[in-house]
């Protein structure tokens, strides 16, 4: 995991050479500090606004979501995975049960923090906390799906709460533990033995609307959901909906069980050498893991 | 001399970038509002820059939408360039050129669209209004949204040829006359579908100026673009023969572009054909660029330019050989610094001084 704690402690080191590289340090790191989840509370949604959130929709999104939230656009011929057509209510990265609609908490963590390895950018960088809820409330009128009373979110659809979460310590033990949760629950079919998307069912997934599955290499370690343990935990439970991801969460009913398998694929991270620099476009990896 | 060395500086206007176009496999229109590249950024376009393209993204959106319909865009460019002293010696007499040192202003555009229809007719302008004079660089009305992705232009504006790069001053684009500087009046069709794109252009081929002859000129672009090598053939066929002056060319031109993770190549290679009196002559025209993305928003270039002014007579090639970094610090902000090598025959001191140019670049 990168931390971005580190950038202003160089700057105490001695001689002007050190100092001038922990400026460019601390400068580096600055980009990566933005990308917090902005903070606000339940009665800040009173101040957000479904004609800003259009606003700034026309501004921001409609490039590659189109002006209807359809995707139509050309964009999506050329960015994989394609963007969302928003108008389906569809998403993946969400704190409720697979098949249930988002919270309006996860649409402004996805439009804050992006997704990395994708074309969706972290707006968080550039919009504050009232903005990135006006779209959020923008975006559900896009789908019937937030308008219909069947559709709404119950208490038990809620699967994670994101802040009651308490990650336990990592250890050795822990990650052994979580790598025969690994075997367990057969991730290596899809995923592979060691994580690197090359498992046996893998070239033949299928999302549902019928594309090919892109099963997630664990080495690469840039999770679209986030590279934090909360983030993949919050995957785990709610499945990718729209994808064979499943959720896990009655699978595995254990919680010690969950955030070993967490580790478990936190530790398959591997460092990358000169050819994985050479051969990735640095603006397609905007840093979303700072906490 | 100065004259030249001044018309050639006023003409480096830059504008598309289609390097980028290479990288992410899109299309011109993808970023452009003008089909053809360079102008206004469509909405994708103004997405696109400020959030791939900054360093240290700052906060802030820019919203290019005044209300309704109509949106709005600039370029500003400001440079500095340093001619270096230079030295030939020909039949044995000694020639110097002083340095020399100058800040450009050598782009300032509004744009403003009007989109009556959306999705279907807009109105489009491209001013220039400094840093001299204004004048209209392009002014045209679009009808989209045809069958097969087709569009209709007419009105004032730049002719589909070749890679759009982003400097008039280029063999390719001063050579050939399809540059920011010579837009014309005609009539302009095509079709986008798929990775696939047609262009068709009839004008009057007398750079925007009134038309005196009774031909026009045809001017064909096709391009296929996939998401790492894209190529395409230009070919356009001018008669601006008058009574007393003779004069038809036909230019035709190749162009690659490839990516391979953060290496984006672009090459280009013009042949221009005059029939002309007292005989007809011919010109070739190069162009390489390479450039390596080393970090978000940092991108090392390197260009390489070959020019023969007449084929069929020998050493007389211009050279040009382009080194430098350019880089977005944050969205909408470029800072470039480069060192331009030329070579040219020796009896022309001026483009045999090499150049250090540092450029400023805003854009919306």
């Amino acid at each position: 995991m990168r931390s971005c704690s580190d950038g202003a402690g160089a700057v105490r080191a001695r001689g002007p050479v050190m100092a001038l590289a922990g400026v460019l340090v601390a400068a580096a790191m600055a980009s990566c500090v933005r990308a917090r989840l902005p903070k606000y509370q339940a009665s800040d949604w009173g101040r957000a606004s479904v004609a800003e959130g259009r606003r700034l929709f026309r501004a921001a999104c409609i490039g590659c979501h189109g002006e209807d939230g359809r995707a139509k656009v050309p964009a999506a011929r050329v960015y994989f995975p394609r963007p969302r057509d928003l108008t389906k209510g569809e998403y993946r990265f969400r704190t409720t049960a697979s098949g249930v609609i988002p919270q309006r908490d996860d649409l402004v963590r996805t439009i804050a923090m992006g997704l990395p390895g994708t074309a969706m950018p972290a707006w968080g960088e550039q919009l504050d906390a009232q903005q990135l809820m006006s779209l959020a409330l923008y975006v559900e009128t896009l789908s019937p799906r937030f308008q219909d009373e069947d559709e709404a979110i119950e208490d038990d659809d809620i699967l994670v709460h994101p802040g009651r979460l308490h990650p336990p310590l990592s250890s050795t033990a822990l990650i052994a533990r979580g790598r025969d949760v690994y075997g367990r629950m057969k991730c290596a079919d899809c995923h592979g033995a060691h994580g690197r998307g090359d498992g046996p069912s893998s070239k033949t997934t299928r999302n549902q609307d019928g594309t090919k599955s892109d099963v997630f290499d664990f080495t690469y370690g840039e999770f679209k959901g986030g590279n934090r343990a909360v983030d993949i935990y919050r995957t785990f439970m709610t499945g990718l909906d729209g994808t064979p991801m499943p959720s896990y969460a009655d699978s595995i009913p254990d919680k010690t069980d969950r955030w070993a398998l967490v580790y478990y694929v936190m530790s398959l991270r591997r460092p990358r050498g000169v050819w994985f620099y050479l051969s990735q476009r640095p603006s397609w990896r905007d840093p979303a893991d700072c906490d | 001399m100065a004259a030249v060395a001044l018309l050639a500086v006023a003409a480096g206007r830059a504008d598309a970038e289609p390097r980028f176009a290479v990288r992410e496999g899109m299309q011109c229109s993808q970023c452009h509002v003008n089909r053809t590249g360079g102008g206004m950024r469509t909405p994708f376009g103004i997405s696109f820059a400020q959030t791939n393209l900054g360093t240290f993204r700052q906060r802030g959106l820019f919203d290019p939408h005044l209300g309704g319909s109509v949106t709005i865009g600039g370029n500003l460019r400001l440079s500095n360039r340093t001619l270096l002293p230079t030295r030939t010696e020909l039949d044995g007499v000694a020639r110097k050129r002083r340095a020399s040192n100058s800040f450009e202003s050598s782009e300032s555009n509004l744009y403003l669209l009007a989109d009556t229809i959306p999705g279907r007719l807009a109105v489009y302008v491209d001013e220039t209004v400094g840093p001299e004079a204004a004048f209209n660089r392009e002014a045209f009305v679009l009808v989209q949204g045809l069958p097969v992705d087709g569009y209709i232009k007419a009105g004032h504006f730049m002719l589909p040829f070749g890679l759009r790069i982003p400097d008039d001053n280029a063999f390719i684009r001063a050579a050939t006359g399809f540059n920011y500087a010579n837009s014309d009046l005609g009539i302009e069709m095509g079709i986008e579908h798929g990775p696939f794109a047609l262009k068709l252009a009839v004008s009057n081929g007398s750079l925007g100026s009134s038309d005196t002859n009774r031909s026009k000129q045809i001017t064909v672009h096709a391009t296929a673009v996939s998401q790492y090598v894209r190529g395409g053939l230009s070919f356009a066929w001018n008669n601006n023969s008058s009574p007393d002056f003779k004069f038809q060319s036909i230019t035709s031109g190749a162009h690659m572009g490839g990516r391979l993770g953060r290496l984006t190549l672009l090459g280009e290679l013009d042949w221009i054909h005059a029939i002309t009196d007292p005989e007809p002559y011919d010109q070739t025209a190069v162009y390489f660029e390479s450039n390596f993305e080393a970090h978000k928003g940092v991108y090392a270039r390197f260009r390489f330019e070959a020019f023969d002014p007449l084929v069929s007579l020998a050493n007389n090639e211009r050279d040009r050989f382009v080194a430098g970094v350019s880089w977005f610090p944050i969205q909408l902000f470029e800072i470039s610094a480069y060192y331009r090598l030329n070579r040219d025959i020796t009896q022309r001191i001026e483009s045999n001084a090499d150049e250090i140019v540092v450029e400023a670049h805003a854009f919306l």
